[in-house]
């Protein structure tokens, strides 16, 4: 009986169990391209036709590249994408330094700087709403601490968020307290990766300890120091929960970025075509960024 | 005798000197700690004082300690439903996402599948997207589909979104492990399904932890979506606090108690699975 089992079950099976992995992957690819792909190419639909879901009456029209070429003679537009530039190029350089730094001071294996290196990691992990109630908090104009620090300074006082001075600044340094200590993880595992022959070679050398840092771990964590930049730029880029929650853009539009300036255009003023377009602006910055990126890995450190 | 008497003096010199720096090293070290975290400190000190004393000309240090404005956020504020509503979701999009990512990630650094490294890229870079790009057509599809502030909508959308990250770190982590054993194991007749649950399943446990940690705090964060998806019934824990400072921005006793609050899953986590975080975090940016 057993010789005369039937070879059809058989084969199926076969043919499945062949296919399992593939099967495998099925269920992520699927919700990917329903959720992620499909939404995107949606969303570029919508780009080329004017729509506004506040007035319902007018319907869609397509209007090609018209919400484009609008954007590009709309002095807001510019504006935001200058402020984007200054956030960005701001909040990264100063995190990429302190971070730095923080991995440099930070790196010792005794049992307190490790317990250190814990607690600083800290904000890294909390939401960017509760880090931004936070601080929002601590510049409090007449009952935060960072008016109480600066008047007992004999700086004087100021509503941090309030004036067009400082509310980009504030934004920057909160964004700063939150990310640098990021960068330090991934600074000191790429120190960690590194091989110490160099470094004992040009100390035998007579090379001073500043230039040993300078001529050889700098260069040696470099593309670790790329790496960390482009993500950290890529997500200043995108970032929009920490202004959302610190200014809601203000005061006026002092620190309205383009991600703020999409959801303000989107769900403020409804006009969803020309939100899309917008967005794919900002789809556009990031993928040239990460495309750079994807280039720098090339010299990519093990971290294992 | 002259030699070991110099020998000693500059040994002496040099020890005294040495602990002086190490001892000035630790002091930077503790005072920026400090410094650092000092934020956190104050914000949880004015959670517990009572709430007139947070809105003084000068900041006061001494005080009871009360929990009156954490009873208040969660008497009459409601917070209890909107905490219930975050870890729900967080909670069961952990799980699917967790549970298709190890799938898809076994699959693609154990199996030979047509096309694998695009489709491996393909997953990557999804994460690209920025969230306010992708939300406005989500918006529009949920609204068609009738599924706007339901917390279906927002675990169906956090599993989605947390499945890039997800897979890359269990895929990195299934790259370090030996193939042999599997291997063997299917040369014997074992079956792929059987191979990934008793070998490969078991071995990489550390990775879908870490993966699985990472996305549970990515879900409990998260904003943009949760702004735009959820407003009234779903609304998450960020929305309501963000939408508390818009309206009560003053009542800082409650607003702080509600950002103590919003920290303590995040401290609960740390605590109990800090290592595979931080493994996470690393493995995710630089893999």
């Amino acid at each position: 009986m057993i010789g005369l089992a039937p070879p059809k079950p058989r084969k199926r099976q076969m043919t499945l169990e062949r296919r399992t992995p593939a099967l495998m992957v099925t269920p992520a690819v699927a919700l990917l391209l329903l959720l992620t792909l499909f939404p995107m190419f949606y969303s570029l639909f919508l780009s080329l036709h004017d729509w506004n879901m506040a007035r319902p009456q007018h319907g869609r029209t397509f209007i090609g590249l018209g919400n484009f070429s609008r954007l590009l003679n709309d002095p807001y537009f510019w504006e935001a994408l200058g402020r984007t530039a200054v956030y960005v190029v701001g909040a990264v350089t100063l995190q990429m330094v302190i971070g730095f730094a923080l991995a440099l001071l930070f790196s010792s294996r005794t049992r307190f700087v490790s317990v250190s290196r814990a607690l600083l990691l800290f904000p890294v992990m909390l939401s960017p709403i509760v880090v931004g109630v936070m601080w929002r908090i601590l510049y409090h104009p007449s009952f935060g601490m960072v008016n109480f620090a600066t008047s007992f300074l004999g700086l004087g006082t100021r509503a941090w968020l309030g004036d067009p001075k400082t509310a980009m600044l504030a934004i920057i340094l909160t964004e700063v307290w939150q990310w640098s200590p990021f960068v330090m993880l991934l600074v000191q595992s790429g120190l960690a990766g590194l091989p110490p022959e160099p470094f004992e070679a040009a100390l035998i050398d007579g090379a001073s300890s500043w230039q040993a840092f300078w001529r050889i771990t700098v260069p040696l964590v470099s593309p670790t120091l790329i790496t960390a930049g482009l993500l950290r730029m890529m997500d200043a880029i995108r970032s929009f929960d920490t202004i959302y929650v610190m200014t809601k853009g203000g005061p006026s539009n002092y620190t309205e970025t383009l991600s703020f300036l999409t959801y303000k255009t989107g769900f403020m003023f409804f006009d969803m075509g020309m939100a899309c377009a917008l967005s794919y602006v900002l789809l556009l910055i990031v993928l040239t960024l990460s495309q750079v990126l994807t280039r720098a890995k090339v010299f990519k450190v093990d971290v294992s | 005798m002259k030699a070991t008497f110099q020998g000693l003096n500059s040994m002496y010199r040099r020890i005294p000197r040495k602990n002086l720096q190490a001892f000035g090293l630790a002091l930077a070290r503790a005072a920026l700690l400090l410094a650092y975290l000092f934020p956190i400190v104050w914000v949880f000190l004015t959670s517990i004082k009572p709430p007139i004393l947070t809105v003084t000309p000068k900041p006061v240090w001494i005080f009871q300690p009360t929990l009156v404005s954490y009873q208040a956020l969660f008497r009459k504020y409601d917070f209890g439903r909107f905490i219930s509503n975050s870890l729900t979701i967080a909670f069961w999009s952990t799980l699917i996402t967790t549970a298709l990512s190890t799938t898809a990630a076994y699959a693609l650094s154990r199996h030979a599948i047509r096309r694998r490294d695009d489709i491996a890229f393909w997953i990557l870079s999804t994460r690209m997207l920025p969230p306010i790009a992708s939300v406005l057509p989500v918006f529009i599809l949920m609204r068609t589909w009738g599924l706007l502030d339901t917390k279906l909508s927002m675990i169906v959308m956090y599993s989605v979104f947390n499945i890039p990250l997800s897979v890359w770190i269990i895929k990195a982590f299934m790259a370090q492990l030996p193939k042999e054993l599997e291997e063997a194991a299917l040369v014997d007749g074992c079956s792929v399904l059987r191979a990934f649950t008793r070998i490969a399943l078991p071995l990489s446990l550390p990775g879908i932890v870490a993966a699985a940690t990472l996305t549970f705090i990515l879900a409990w964060n998260e904003f943009t979506f949760a702004l735009v998806l959820a407003q009234m019934k779903a609304k998450t824990f960020p929305v309501a606090i963000a939408g508390f400072q818009a309206k009560h921005g003053l009542f800082l006793g409650e607003l702080s108690a509600g950002a103590i609050v919003g920290t303590l899953p995040i401290l609960v986590v740390a605590l109990l699975l800090g290592r595979y975080i931080v493994a996470g975090l690393t493995v995710g940016a630089l893999k």
